[in-house]
């Protein structure tokens, strides 16, 4: 039931809703003919019910026959019996499919978001797909269950009940007609005012939380500098426009339950009165008039419920409608259909007039880089932020793909390379230090699961973290809390780069993986690290000057573009972006 | 709908407590309550009054078969003669029958109209109380809420550095929000219900005690019913939460880890992990919801049980000439109309305390203990000039102590630099002088003056603070500024950084703004380590 005008641009949304479930509900298709047949043999039980009490007394009770009204009782049980039998069927048979539905489009988003680069990834951002996947799955599923269990029914029970009370009496049937639009009607204009008030309650409770969290948040601030009354004022402000956009909803709501009563009493008053009219003319029997007051009861009933149903379609809409997005968008990263096998493994990395941009952007982020790093050295990237250093990463094991130019691995562009096996040269440390939830343990072996618990240790030590995991009694089987929110920051990053180390990869790909250790740590860490990777290819992209005085090649970039390429001697004598960077830090190390 | 039921600790008391926080709104509630008793007591004559309608139309159909000008009496002596008790006993039993006249539209008209001004009447009271309840309930949740805006601002930071920011912020929220529909529903749902169920009682056992007795007969299989269900389904929707609790860790682990899961090769991995999840919890949920989904039609079932043995007794009596046809006829609308509202008080009771544990979590954060009170007869400052004296300070965030026998001297016209390993408690003197924190030992003074024996905010307003924020740890320096007036002081905040880096990492520097999300308050060291 759609409230809208045709020009609203609700209708299209819509359209995503009956798209995306037509297709989930295929698999189901035997269970959703379950729920319609059985749904139907029940409606008609319950519609049986009233047509059997007029018999009872018409036939029965003012014939005074007693026999007659014990048999129609014994009858209306078992209509009854048959009624609850195949109502909780097609409960069942619903339950099945919305909630197969449900799990069905939950893994559909997973495997599409888990398939994406991380261009897709960065255009939606993570939380985003995370609600889309838990709770608009969600609010998809119940509008399903709720549609099968009580949408159903209502068309089945509206028409049957308008045919069984014209069977009972065709002369009363526009009072049927009157009842049914007074009810339409206004519960539509109800709903109709309200969509809009939700929207705007739900706008007013996320900005009560924005202020709560930004004073929880900010406090030290607040307090620091006595902002403490304005704060108040703050929150007064949109506390107290809640609380009337509440009040507002509120009483739309309080109009609703009297009016359906309202409705339902008075058609059932009306009954009564144009029936009795009818009852004196010999044109309708008083038990006729009786059970046409059940059906028109049920008939109402069965509109309000189809309403109160309805009213969930405009937010189950929007949540199909950002499933679709997820589920329709295509990762940028292709498989090749023919991957290619390099003659050699080495682990040499070359970015030949590489750019990227970001989709939708104007800018590229990077433009024609071309440099190589060779297996055995260090390549450092430094620039301001902003510059593309990660981005630049990120190319390499293909999280995202170029815009432009190539990058190649031994000699073979990343794009030919089964994906497998281009993850299976490369480690990475990322910028921000990501634990999973487990073991320290099963955090390591990560990138190998078949580590021994030296390969393991080994790394801890290389990594500068042996040392605070073998205070813990557990040692490596020391639980890691989601995100590893568990262990300090430092301590993070060198579970990340110990995690990078096991996997024993050919090239090394380290995104600002040192910003968290102080400098005694961060050389000795550098100084373990060296004989480790003296085969393998190492990129490292840095804030510190003095994590990468050593590098045999450093890469400046600045807005994109290398600006200049070569050790921190050369890079000091030739390129004036290095010597600003270099000097601005050597001048903050100093005085701190 | 399904969501584990929260218990509160202390129901009587935190119930109580909840009671006297609506105190206030006494004479609304008063109000209230009247109109809801008067509404659903005048809503339920309507089928009473609507069932003499009926007989008035019963006994005028009966009527007109019969001859005219006969009395009831020899109208009913000839059938019993034909041998037709029953139907003779009908005749006798049914009112407002005159033999050979059809049905009194005069009667009936008014009967009518009594019903519609009775329907309008129970409407329009209904509506009105439900408005009034609404105002209670969220007039009573604007209180809260604002006291625990109020409440946040008087919390010792202690506080903020122990409870996560997301449980505290739930608690203004979430909890209020529940509670706030609580109220909404039990005030308004509660109370109707109730009084519909002993008003709806009261007109069975006037029209006959009999039939209600059929009638309570299938009270009991009811509630057994939905005991049985509600037991199942609680385990089933607990499981479910859980489930998803899993789930959702799952797939946000997975996407934000993205990366790795890619670059590690560990998609395939991920996804099993993800489809084992995603079965159990389709499993659960779908038994959940159909074993929930059971209690409506198992309740029609029962309600049509009570249905047809009224419907056979009923026509019986009727036929016996006991009861009328209109009595019958309102009887079955009572009875169907009882069930409803006796499941929705025991469906009531989840709710209730679900919003009792949601009114105690608020309690609690209202009665946290808050910053010891600033002095009342605090002298203002006068003549301030900037020396702050650290004597011999003791401090400790937990059980570990941080700073002992701390004393130092900073002179006006003096930059200070603190520095130190991470942990030693730099930030921990800029709190301490900003009196975020109370020491263990020792004092602080300010030009000479216990820092204590200042209003929090005299002492604020003289000190020019710049946090730290995130990825900076380089020059942060608090610079007390002497040319602070009483009236209105300056708030200088100096960065104490030679050159910008050009690795474009410079510290924001706040300036008496509202805080926005960007500024985030450093937590010391050693804090978080604990």
């Amino acid at each position: 039931m759609n409230l809208r005008g045709p020009t609203d641009p609700g209708c299209t949304i819509d359209l995503v809703l009956i798209r995306v479930l037509r297709r989930r509900l295929r698999p189901y298709l035997g269970l959703v003919v379950g729920v319609l047949v059985l749904q139907l043999v029940a409606t008609l039980a319950s519609l049986w019910l009233p047509a059997l009490n007029a018999d009872i007394i018409d036939n029965g009770v003012a014939r005074g026959d007693t026999a007659y009204i014990w048999r129609v009782g014994a009858v209306m049980l078992a209509v009854s019996a048959v009624q609850v039998v195949s109502q909780i069927g097609a409960v069942w048979c619903a339950a099945r499919t919305a909630m197969g539905v449900g799990r069905d489009l939950r893994a559909g988003v997973f495997d599409t978001v888990l398939s994406f680069s991380s261009r897709e990834l960065g255009q939606f951002g993570a939380p985003t797909l995370i609600t889309r996947s838990t709770n608009d799955v969600q609010q998809v599923q119940m509008l399903t269950f709720m549609t099968l269990v009580m949408l159903v029914a209502a068309p089945i029970t509206g028409v049957g009940g308008v045919v069984m009370a014209i069977r009972q009496d065709v002369g009363l049937s526009w009072l049927i007609a009157v009842a049914v639009l007074v009810l339409l009607a206004g519960m539509g204009l109800v709903i109709r005012a309200m969509v809009p008030l939700f929207r705007a309650q739900q706008k007013q409770l996320d900005a009560v939380n924005r202020v709560m969290r930004e004073q929880i948040g900010g406090i030290r601030v607040v307090r620091a500098f006595t902002r403490e009354e304005d704060e108040k004022a703050r929150f007064r402000t949109t506390n107290t426009e809640l609380t009337r956009i509440g009040l507002r909803v509120g009483d739309l709501m309080a109009l609703m339950f009297p009016f359906v009563m309202l409705v339902m009493n008075l058609s059932s008053v009306g009954v009564v009165w144009f029936g009795a009219q009818r009852v004196e003319s010999g044109a309708m029997q008083v038990g006729s008039l009786i059970a046409y007051i059940s059906y028109l009861i049920q008939i109402l009933m069965s509109i309000m419920m189809a309403t109160m149903v309805a009213t969930m379609i405009p937010r189950a809409s929007v949540a199909a409608e950002r499933i679709g997005e997820v589920l329709d968008t295509a990762t940028s990263v292709v498989r090749p259909e023919d991957p290619a096998t390099p003659p050699t493994r080495h682990g040499t990395v070359h970015l030949d007039g590489v750019s990227f941009t970001y989709p939708g952007a104007e800018e590229p982020v990077l433009r024609d880089v071309t440099f190589t790093a060779r297996p055995g050295t260090t390549t450092a990237i430094v620039g301001g932020t902003g510059a593309g250093k990660t981005t630049l990463l990120r190319l390499i094991p293909r999280l995202a793909d170029v815009t432009g130019g190539a990058v190649r691995v031994d000699g073979v562009d990343v794009r030919d390379l089964a994906p497998h096996d281009l993850w299976a040269r490369v480690g990475l440390v990322p910028q921000r230090p990501y634990l999973f939830s487990g073991t320290v343990a099963s955090n390591l072996r990560f990138g190998d699961p078949d580590a021994t618990d030296e390969q393991v240790w080994e790394a801890l030590r290389v990594a500068q973290a042996a040392d605070f995991v073998s205070t813990w009694s557990d040692g490596i089987d020391h639980p890691v809390a989601q995100g590893g929110t568990n262990v300090s920051g430092g301590q993070r990053q060198r579970l990340c780069i110990a995690r990078a180390l096991v996997a024993r990869p050919d090239i090394y790909l380290f995104d600002d993986s040192f910003s968290a250790l102080d400098l005694s740590t961060d050389a000795r860490l550098r100084a373990a690290l060296r004989p480790i990777t003296r085969q393998a290819t190492v990129v490292v992209v840095a804030q510190r000057i003095s994590t990468v005085v050593d590098a045999d090649q450093i890469v400046v970039l600045d807005a994109g573009r290398v600006v200049g390429t070569g050790t921190h001697d050369e890079l000091l004598a030739s390129c004036p972006t290095y010597v600003e960077i270099a000097r601005s830090q050597e001048l903050a190390g100093a005085s701190s | 709908m399904g969501a584990p039921v929260e218990k509160p600790s202390d129901f009587r008391a935190s119930a109580a407590r909840l009671a006297r926080r609506l105190a206030p709104y006494r004479l609304l509630i008063g109000l209230s309550v009247v109109l809801t008793v008067v509404g659903v007591v005048l809503g339920t004559l309507g089928p009473r009054v609507l069932g003499r309608a009926t007989d008035l139309v019963f006994g005028g159909w009966i009527g007109s078969r019969l001859p005219a000008g006969a009395s009831v009496e020899d109208v009913a002596a000839g059938l019993r003669a034909d041998g037709q008790e029953t139907y003779a006993d009908l005749v006798e039993g049914t009112p407002h029958l005159v033999p050979g006249q059809g049905i009194d539209f005069d009667a009936l008209a008014l009967v009518i109209a009594q019903v519609v001004g009775l329907y309008l009447a129970a409407a329009l009271l209904t509506w009105i109380a439900v408005r009034l309840v609404n105002r209670i309930s969220m007039w009573t949740v604007r209180d809260l809420r604002s006291e625990s805006e109020d409440q946040l601002h008087r919390l010792p930071l202690s506080y903020f550095d122990r409870q996560p920011r997301g449980e505290i912020l739930s608690r203004v929220t979430n909890d209020l929000d529940n509670l706030q529909q609580t109220l909404q529903q039990t005030f308004g749902q509660l109370l109707s219900a109730a009084v519909t169920v002993v008003a709806i009682l009261g007109m069975m056992l006037w029209i006959s005690p009999v039939l209600t007795l059929i009638a309570l007969g299938t009270i009991p299989v009811s509630v057994v019913v939905t005991i049985l269900v509600a037991k199942r389904s609680q385990k089933l929707f607990k499981a479910q939460w859980k489930h998803t609790g899993t789930l959702n860790g799952q797939i946000e682990e997975a996407f934000t880890g993205h990366e790795l899961v890619t670059v590690f090769g560990r998609r395939e991995q991920v996804t099993a992990r993800m489809r084992a999840t995603n079965e159990e919890l389709y499993d659960v949920t779908w038994r959940a919801q159909f074993i929930s989904g059971i209690i409506m039609p198992a309740m029609f079932f029962v309600g049509n049980l009570g249905y047809v043995l009224v419907a056979v007794v009923g026509g019986l009596r009727v036929a016996t000439g006991t009861l009328s046809l209109g009595s019958v006829q309102a009887f079955i609308q009572y009875s169907r109309q009882f069930t409803q509202p006796v499941t929705q008080v025991a469906s009531m009771a989840n709710l209730l305390q679900s919003g009792v544990a949601s009114a105690e979590r608020v309690f609690e954060l209202l009665d946290a203990p808050t910053e010891t009170p600033d002095p009342v007869d605090a002298a203002p400052v006068s003549a301030p000039r900037g020396r702050i004296v650290f004597e011999d300070v003791d401090f400790s965030y937990g059980q570990e102590p941080l700073i002992e026998g701390l004393s130092l001297v900073a002179e006006p016209g003096q930059t200070v630099a603190i520095v130190g390993p991470t942990g030693a408690g730099k930030t921990t003197l800029v709190n301490l002088v900003l009196r975020f924190y109370e020491l263990a030992g020792g004092r602080i003074t300010l030009d000479g003056r216990d820092i204590t024996t200042m209003t929090r905010h005299d002492l604020r307003a003289r000190i020019g603070w710049c946090s730290r924020t995130p990825g900076s740890s380089r020059g942060r320096s608090a610079t007390t500024s002497p040319t602070a007036g009483p009236g209105r002081p300056t708030r200088r905040c100096r960065l104490r950084r030679r050159r910008p880096t050009s690795t474009g990492s410079s510290s924001t520097c706040p300036t008496a703004t509202p805080p926005s999300s960007t500024t985030r308050a450093p937590r010391s060291a050693s804090a978080r380590s604990s």
